[in-house]
């Protein structure tokens, strides 16, 4: 048996990103939250101009730079190996829900978007999980134990059934009735807070910068029972969600692949970002429009975006290989730290 | 067990800057491409952004 070779030190530039992701996800996240609240237009008011690129750089750029990764030559290997995940289910979502919307009235597609809400904050409180994992492990402090992890999930549970019961936080004209079950949600999301800081307690080890992203984990849905102007109660998630989600994908788009100069990469994510963000934001518009067409381009929004659900899933789910082995290139500093 | 290689993800990190005259060249178009794009970019979003607003206010979901 020889004996094994020295594991080279990691590049010095590991350290400096690897603190551009604690930090930045930190300030953009609180700054998210911060900026919707002070932001926040009277009831009936439109966002303003100020709230609406935040909303547009964290809802539609977001979701558009999903594409992003199919440019990657073995993304595109790994959607051909899984074809059903990655090329039909987004397909169909968006070829579904297009003719969908072309078909139904709006005031009846309007009960099936609490459920697509339902998934998208579902989604959130996915990332949420992953976020506060990440930054346990590039801490070398561990993953989150068993109660972090359900405390995240109960309260994001409870988030999301505060915002089926209060549909007007969701800018829905539907009413399902369900307003009694408010408090219940709030109950449940308070629960979800109690099982999170006692699993936190129980951490041996609590970097500060774990902590901030577990909390804002954990935390994530208190605006919702904080507020009653959908843009305090909801845009701060929405912003929050986009921008650690584009930093991170723009942290795994500037890697350095052989055969690329640098830079390349962050540009083709930034340019297929904005340019996918504002055909998306055009789309959001157009569910009152007169012509088919027009409500067909609005289902296919609501596709592209589930679409983003279902690809997400799969390619930041670290316990298979493929997202294990990609990730691990591309962001290895906050992987294997 | 035999390690013969480095940790593969980090090979990708310690690519050799390419040496001579070619080295400012490369430097110069990894930063003037992405900043070139950059502004178009940003110039597409301002623009975007005057054209849409109020007409298309958008929602605190981020929908529409």
């Amino acid at each position: 048996m020889t004996a094994p070779a020295t594991v080279p030190a990691p590049p010095p530039v590991f350290r400096t990103l690897r603190r551009t992701w604690l930090a930045g996800t930190i300030l953009l996240s609180l700054g998210a939250f911060a900026a919707a609240i002070a932001l926040a237009p009277a009831a009936a008011d439109g966002p303003g101009a100020a709230l609406g690129a935040l909303l547009f750089l964290g809802s539609s750029v977001h979701v558009a730079s999903t594409a992003w990764f199919y440019t990657l030559p073995e993304i595109r290997a790994h959607a051909r190996a899984h074809p059903g995940r990655y090329v039909i289910a987004p397909a169909a979502l968006i070829a579904g829900t297009a003719a969908a919307a072309a078909v139904v009235p709006y005031k009846h597609l309007e009960w099936a978007l609490l459920a697509y809400f339902a998934w998208q904050f579902f989604h959130f409180q996915k990332q949420n999980l992953g976020m506060a994992a990440l930054a346990g492990v590039s801490q070398r402090s561990g993953s989150v134990a068993r109660f972090e992890r359900l405390g995240i999930v109960v309260a994001g549970v409870g988030g999301i059934a505060g915002l089926i019961s209060h549909p007007e936080l969701l800018q829905l004209g539907v009413d399902p009735r369900l307003r009694f079950l408010f408090p219940a949600a709030l109950a449940v999301f308070a629960a979800g807070v109690g099982i999170g800081l006692y699993g936190l307690a129980r951490r041996q080890a609590r970097p500060p910068a774990f902590v901030a992203i577990y909390l804002i984990s954990l935390l994530f849905f208190a605006p919702v029972f904080a507020f009653t102007s959908p843009y305090a109660a909801v845009a701060g998630l929405t912003i929050a969600h986009g921008y650690q989600y584009l930093l991170i994908v723009g942290l795994l788009a500037g890697a350095p692949r052989p055969g690329r100069r640098p830079g390349t990469g962050l540009t083709i994510m930034m340019t297929v970002g904005v340019l996918g963000g504002i055909a998306l934001a055009q789309a959001a518009h157009l569910h009152g429009s007169p012509d088919v067409l027009g409500r067909a381009l609005y289902g296919a929004y609501l596709g592209a975006v589930m679409a983003h659900f279902v690809i997400d899933a799969g390619l930041w789910r670290l316990r298979d290989e493929f997202p294990r082995r990609f990730l691990t290139a591309g962001i290895p500093y906050l992987i294997k730290p | 067990m035999t390690q013969m290689s480095p940790e593969p993800a980090w090979t990708a990190w310690e690519q050799p800057a390419p040496a001579g005259g070619g080295r400012r060249k490369t430097v110069v178009l990894s930063l003037a491409i992405p900043a070139a794009v950059l502004t178009v970019l940003m110039a597409a979003v301002i623009a975007f952004l005057i054209l849409t607003d109020p007409a298309n206010a958008a929602g605190a979901c981020g929908g529409g």
